[in-house]
C-alpha cells in the first residue's frame, strides 16, 4: 500500500504594513509577535492537518514617497523563520507609526514591490501570501513619482499592476495570496473585485484596523494556505 | 420476484469522519420503494472562513456543508412525491442557504474573489428503477466525486470542476476549484446519467476519502479491500473508516450503495477478483515507484476508470 502521503507547504509571506500615524495597533501586533509568529503559526497549520516545511516573512513598510520621502518605503529581504526570528524583529521594531501626509498613501507601491518578491517556488506544494493592512486609501500609482526616491520601474497604473499580478513569470499563479485589511474605498474594492484569490476584509478608514485581532489575523493567513 | 427497490437494494450507509475543529462535511441518504440518493458535501474551509455570531459562531462552509444537505433531502422528499423537478434541486439548496443568510448578520463581511458565502462541494447520485433498469445520475459542484463500481471495478462518473487537472495530477498540484455551491447562487450543478441493469454499487465521496494517497487506484482499492475483510456491513463500515482516517488530512465522507447482488457474501464474492487485481498490479508496487512508474500504471489504469459504463446522457443543469 503506498505510504501516508503528506503535502509539505513550502509558504512565503509579505507584510505590507501602513506605517503612518494611525497605524501604531498593528504594528505593535507585528512587533510584539515577531518573535513568536513562525511556531504560532506552525501550531495553527498542524490544526488544519497541513505541514509548512519553510516560512520565510518580507516586510514592507510604506508611507507617502511626497511626504515622507527617504522613509517612505522599508523593504526588507526575505527572513528564513525561525532561523532568522531576531533580524526580522530587529527590522519590525525599527517601524514607527508616523508621517503619512494626506490621507491616501502609497500602497499600491508597496504591493508591486511585494508582488515582485524573490518567490521561493520549489516544493511539492508552494504558497505566496502577500497581507497588507491599511487603514487608507491609495493614491494613484505614480503620484508620488515627483519624490527624488521613486523607484525606477515601477508599475505606472493600476492596469500594469493587475497584469503583474496575473504574470507567472512574477509571481506563481496557483499559489498566489493576496490578504486586503484595508477600507472599502475604490481603490482596495478595485483589487478584491477583480484580481483572483484575494481576501478583503473591509475595515474603517482612520482607525487603525483596531478591530483586527493577533488572532483572527493569524487564522486568516493559515486559511489562506 | 423483487419489484421493490428496498428489496434490491442490499445495503446503504455512510461512513464519516471529522479533524479536531473542522467538522466541514456532510451528508443525505434516503431511499424509498423505487429511488435511493446519496448525497456528500465538503464545506469549503479556505472560501468560506467568515465566522458567523448569531450562527453559534460556525463557519461559513460549516454552515454551508449542512444547509446544502438539507436542501437535497428536501428537494428529494418532493421529487419522491412528483412535486418537484429533478432539476429544482438548485432551487431547493439555494432557499436553505438563504435561510442560514437571514440570521448571519455580520456588518463587515469578507470580500474578494477567494471568498463565497456558504460555500459547499455537493456530489449526489440518485438511482430509479424503471422496468428492471436503473437510471443512475450524478449530480454535483466541486471536486467531490461519484463513482460507479461495476464488473471492472471503479469508474469515477463527475468531472472535477478544477481548471486543468486529472484525477492523479490532482493529488499534487494546486487545482483551484472553479465552480461551487455556495449563497451568491453563482454556480452549476452538473448531471450525468446512466442507464444500466443491477449489480452495481454508487460511491459519492468528499476529497478527505481521496486526496491523500499516491495514487487514484489506492481509493478503490480501499473500498474494495475493506470490504473483502469485513464480515458484515457494520464491520465493512468500521473498517472503512479505520483505512481512511490512517491517511486522510481532512474531513472524510464516503457514501454507498449497493443494488442488486443479494447479499452482502454475494457483493463480496463479486469484488474479489478485482480487488486481487488491483493489489497485484498496482498496490504492491507504489512503495517502490518513482514519478515515470506511478504514470505508467496510471495510464493503464485510468482506461477504464474514465470509461463510462453504459450509455451516458450528459447535461449541465441548472
Amino acid at each position: 500500500m503506498g505510504s501516508n502521503y503528506k503535502i509539505n507547504y513550502n509558504v512565503d509571506i509579505v507584510f505590507c504594513i501602513d506605517a503612518t500615524g494611525s497605524m501604531d495597533h498593528i504594528i505593535d501586533i507585528v512587533k510584539n509577535n515577531a518573535m513568536n509568529f513562525h511556531d504560532d503559526l506552525m501550531s495553527m497549520m498542524k490544526k488544519k492537518q497541513k505541514t509548512v516545511q519553510k516560512l520565510r516573512v518580507r516586510i514592507v513598510a510604506f508611507k507617502d514617497y511626497l511626504a515622507d520621502g527617504e522613509e517612505a518605503m522599508m523593504v526588507t529581504r526575505f527572513f528564513d523563520l525561525p532561523e532568522e526570528k531576531e533580524l526580522l524583529r530587529d527590522h519590525v521594531n525599527s517601524i514607527t507609526a508616523d508621517g503619512g501626509g494626506d490621507p491616501p498613501e502609497d500602497g499600491y507601491e508597496a504591493l508591486a514591490y511585494a508582488i515582485k518578491s524573490d518567490w521561493d517556488r520549489s516544493g511539492q506544494k508552494s504558497r505566496q501570501v502577500i497581507a497588507l493592512w491599511t487603514d487608507d486609501t491609495a493614491h494613484p500609482l505614480g503620484y508620488g513619482s515627483a519624490a527624488p526616491n521613486y523607484p525606477k520601474g515601477m508599475a505606472r497604473n493600476i492596469e500594469e499592476l493587475t497584469a503583474w499580478w496575473n504574470d507567472d513569470s512574477i509571481i506563481k499563479q496557483q499559489s498566489k495570496r493576496l490578504l486586503l485589511f484595508a477600507p472599502d474605498t475604490p481603490e482596495w474594492s478595485y483589487i478584491s473585485s477583480v484580481w483572483k484569490n484575494c481576501v478583503h476584509a473591509p475595515s474603517r478608514i482612520g482607525e487603525g484596523l483596531r478591530e483586527q485581532d493577533y488572532n483572527t489575523i493569524l487564522d486568516t493567513i493559515a486559511n489562506s494556505i | 420476484m423483487k419489484n421493490n427497490l428496498i428489496d434490491k437494494l442490499d445495503l446503504q450507509f455512510c461512513v464519516y469522519g471529522e479533524m479536531e475543529n473542522s467538522g466541514e462535511d456532510s451528508y443525505y441518504y434516503s431511499a424509498n420503494e423505487d429511488k435511493y440518493v446519496s448525497a456528500v458535501f465538503d464545506g469549503c474551509g479556505g472560501l468560506g472562513a467568515q465566522k458567523y455570531k448569531e450562527l453559534n459562531n460556525k463557519k461559513g462552509a460549516y454552515i454551508a456543508s449542512r444547509a446544502a444537505s438539507a436542501g437535497v433531502e428536501a428537494w428529494f422528499n418532493e421529487y419522491c412525491d412528483r412535486r418537484a423537478r429533478k432539476n429544482d434541486i438548485k432551487k431547493y439548496i439555494d432557499m436553505c442557504l438563504a435561510e442560514c443568510n437571514k440570521y448571519s448578520g455580520s456588518a463587515f463581511e469578507l470580500k474578494g474573489s477567494m471568498v463565497r458565502k456558504f460555500p459547499t462541494t455537493m456530489s449526489a447520485v440518485i438511482a430509479e428503477e424503471s422496468g428492471g433498469k436503473f437510471d443512475v445520475s450524478y449530480m454535483w459542484s466541486g471536486d467531490s466525486r461519484g463513482y460507479l463500481f461495476d464488473e471492472n471495478g471503479a469508474h469515477q462518473i463527475t468531472d472535477d470542476d478544477i481548471d486543468g487537472e486529472d484525477a492523479l495530477t490532482n493529488l499534487t498540484n494546486d487545482g483551484v476549484l472553479n465552480n461551487v455551491i455556495s449563497f451568491d447562487g453563482n454556480y452549476v450543478v452538473h448531471e450525468k446519467v446512466i442507464k444500466r441493469q443491477a449489480p452495481f454499487m454508487t460511491v459519492t465521496a468528499t476529497d478527505g476519502c481521496f486526496g491523500y494517497y499516491k495514487t487514484p487506484m489506492e481509493f478503490e482499492f480501499s473500498i474494495l479491500y475493506t470490504l473483502s475483510l469485513a464480515e458484515n456491513v457494520n464491520d465493512w463500515k468500521e473498517k472503512i473508516n479505520d483505512f481512511i482516517s490512517r491517511f486522510t488530512g481532512d474531513d472524510y465522507t464516503v457514501c454507498i450503495a449497493a443494488v442488486g447482488f443479494g447479499s452482502f457474501q454475494k457483493l463480496k464474492t463479486f469484488y474479489k477478483r478485482r480487488m486481487e487485481k488491483i493489489y497485484d498490479r498496482y498496490i504492491t508496487k507504489l512503495d517502490d515507484a518513482d514519478d515515470k512508474d506511478i504514470m505508467s500504471m496510471w495510464n493503464e489504469y485510468k482506461k477504464q476508470y474514465y470509461t463510462m459504463p453504459g450509455g451516458v446522457h450528459s447535461g449541465t443543469g441548472n
